[in-house]
């Protein structure tokens, strides 16, 4: 039996010419809970993009649930939740389309149509999800919370070991917030999930470890963040228990970030 | 006109092309719609130009030419789309010029008196022959099998093309597959209303359909019938007024589409100031 669901090994990746993860190895466990944290443009989102197999690194290995996810032909079972504002919301699909999408991915056939069971499983994330009355709605009529949840319900429906989250908070009002991480919360008791954020007021309260990504990995440990570790993710000091505003920068301060980027 | 349409072989291939092309516009549309890809479809379009100078230069068939070079812009829009991050404007535009430029060469240097091009540029469906027919009947087919087959394929691909890759959806041979039925979809229009004048009636009815319903398929369903009712109704007014048929069809939809939001927003109004309070109840939940 594999006990790690995500290991990394000196992957390096560049967006653009331009190195955006260096060297970095992680491993993550099953049953997991790890929060990607660091500022932006510090290489989150290519990290994720590499753990889902959207972006050949330029070194390294990427194994995700033991498949090595660049090289096997079977490609491992994975949920993936983008960020609900990415989404064009006029598109015309209704709640029940989304979930059944992610059904597709069990045996390709012409004329495909969805099976009872596939319909099942869909019924019963949607339930338990609280999403039920909102199944014939076009994904416009959803607020952003709403949205964010039935594309958490639509990872889920992947049947998956892993969910991979991005930014699940970022478009959602607070009392939405505090329910998603709760829904997650109640999630890992049977899947490993890693989510990338901004937001560390959830860190200490819903996360079992933590990596802090700025270019290269910083931290990848228990969540209790000290000053320290944010200072050197952020290049800057940041104040740790800001609400809302999760980057807000108490002192002034010279920017010694590798790239001479200003962390934004 | 409809005696004309019993009496005369012309005719009826005219109405013929009208509804076949409307069909190709209704679920090719809603994609270009969905999927921001009218410019790209503009520049598949304007490059077959291209092929039919050639078709006149080497002697066989134009609309052959055309299906030659929209076929090997789509691939090239493809593959442009998928190796480059940056956006594909500039390649598009320059793509669309060449194709038309070298229309314009192989026409010059062929020799002889200069073939009539303008039914290619502007459409002419009254001049549409019993081998287009059968050409744009076997695209049709190609093009409504291939939306059918896959139809859940291709709303997952539509909507999410990202979470469709992950889940292990060949989600590049579906992007190429669709421009190629961009590709194919712009050669059964060009009798019709052009090359030139072809965007406007792949775009319109889809844009009009989706004010109205929330249903991808219903979506694709109304735009066939909208843009089955353009070609009717732009077929009878130029033939009752004698005016350039392709361009009647194609100010019929853009018409038709200014009023259509113009309705879809007064409809909207009306409907904020009856129930302003309950609408806003809808949102809370």
């Amino acid at each position: 039996m594999n006990e790690i669901a995500i290991d990394l090994k000196n992957v390096s990746a560049d967006y653009e010419n331009v190195r955006a993860i260096d060297n970095i190895s992680l491993q993550v466990k099953k049953g997991e809970f790890l929060g990607i944290i660091g500022p932006n443009g510090g290489g989150k989102s290519t990290l994720l993009k590499v753990i889902l197999g959207l972006h050949k690194p330029v070194k390294g290995t990427v194994k995700v649930l033991g498949k090595n996810i660049y090289k096997s032909e079977e490609k491992p079972i994975i949920g993936y939740v983008p960020q609900a504002s990415t989404f064009d919301r006029k598109f015309p699909i209704s709640v029940m389309d989304v979930i059944l999408m992610a059904r597709l991915g069990n045996g390709f056939s012409l004329f495909k149509k969805y099976k009872t069971e596939d319909k099942e499983i869909a019924i019963n994330i949607l339930e338990e999800l609280e999403l039920i009355d909102f199944r014939k709605r076009q994904i416009g009529q959803l607020s952003g919370g709403q949205l964010q949840r039935v594309l958490i319900a639509r990872a889920l429906a992947v049947q998956p070991e892993l969910i991979l989250l991005d930014e699940p908070t970022a478009s959602v009002d607070s009392s939405s917030r505090s329910s998603i991480f709760e829904i997650l919360k109640q999630l890992n008791e049977k899947i490993t999930i890693v989510v990338v954020t901004h937001d560390l007021e959830a860190v200490s309260s819903y996360f079992k470890s933590l990596a802090c990504m700025n270019f290269s990995l910083h931290y990848h440990g228990n969540p209790e963040l000290t000053q320290n570790t944010i200072d050197k993710t952020y290049g800057c000091p940041v104040d740790l228990i800001a609400h809302g505003i999760p980057h807000r920068i108490l002192k002034s301060h010279e920017t010694n970030n590798k790239r001479g980027r200003k962390s934004a | 006109m409809l005696e004309a349409i019993l009496n005369y072989n012309f005719m009826q291939n005219a109405l013929f092309a009208a509804l076949l092309s409307s069909v190709v516009c209704g679920l090719i549309g809603t994609i270009i719609i969905e999927k921001r890809l009218v410019m790209m479809s503009g520049g598949i379009a304007h490059s077959s130009f291209g092929g039919i100078g050639l078709g006149y230069f080497l002697g066989f068939e134009p609309i052959i030419g055309a299906l030659i070079f929209s076929g090997v812009a789509s691939v090239a829009v493809a593959t442009i789309k998928r190796k480059t991050n940056t956006n594909t404007d500039t390649f598009i535009g320059i793509l669309w010029s060449i194709g038309m430029a070298l229309g314009i060469i192989f026409i010059a240097i062929t020799p002889g008196y200069p073939p009539e091009i303008t039914s290619y540029l502007f459409g002419d469906i009254l001049t549409v022959s019993n081998t287009d027919i059968l050409m744009m009947l076997i695209l049709v087919t190609i093009v409504t099998f291939s939306i059918f087959s896959f139809f859940n394929y291709w709303k997952a691909y539509l909507f999410d093309e990202t979470f469709s890759f992950v889940i292990g959806l060949k989600t590049a041979v579906m992007e190429y597959l669709m421009f190629l039925l961009i590709g194919l979809t712009v050669v059964v229009l060009i009798k019709v209303v052009g090359l030139i004048l072809v965007i406007a009636l792949l775009t319109a009815p889809p844009a009009i359909a989706r004010l109205f319903t929330y249903n991808l398929k219903k979506m694709m369903a109304l735009s066939v019938l909208l843009g089955a009712l353009f070609g009717f109704f732009g077929l009878l007014l130029s033939y009752e007024f004698n005016i350039a048929s392709g361009a009647t069809i194609i100010l019929l939809a853009g018409a038709s589409y200014f009023v259509s939001i113009f309705i879809k927003s007064t409809l909207e109004k009306r409907k904020k100031k009856i129930s302003f309070s309950q609408v806003n109840n809808q949102f809370k939940n």
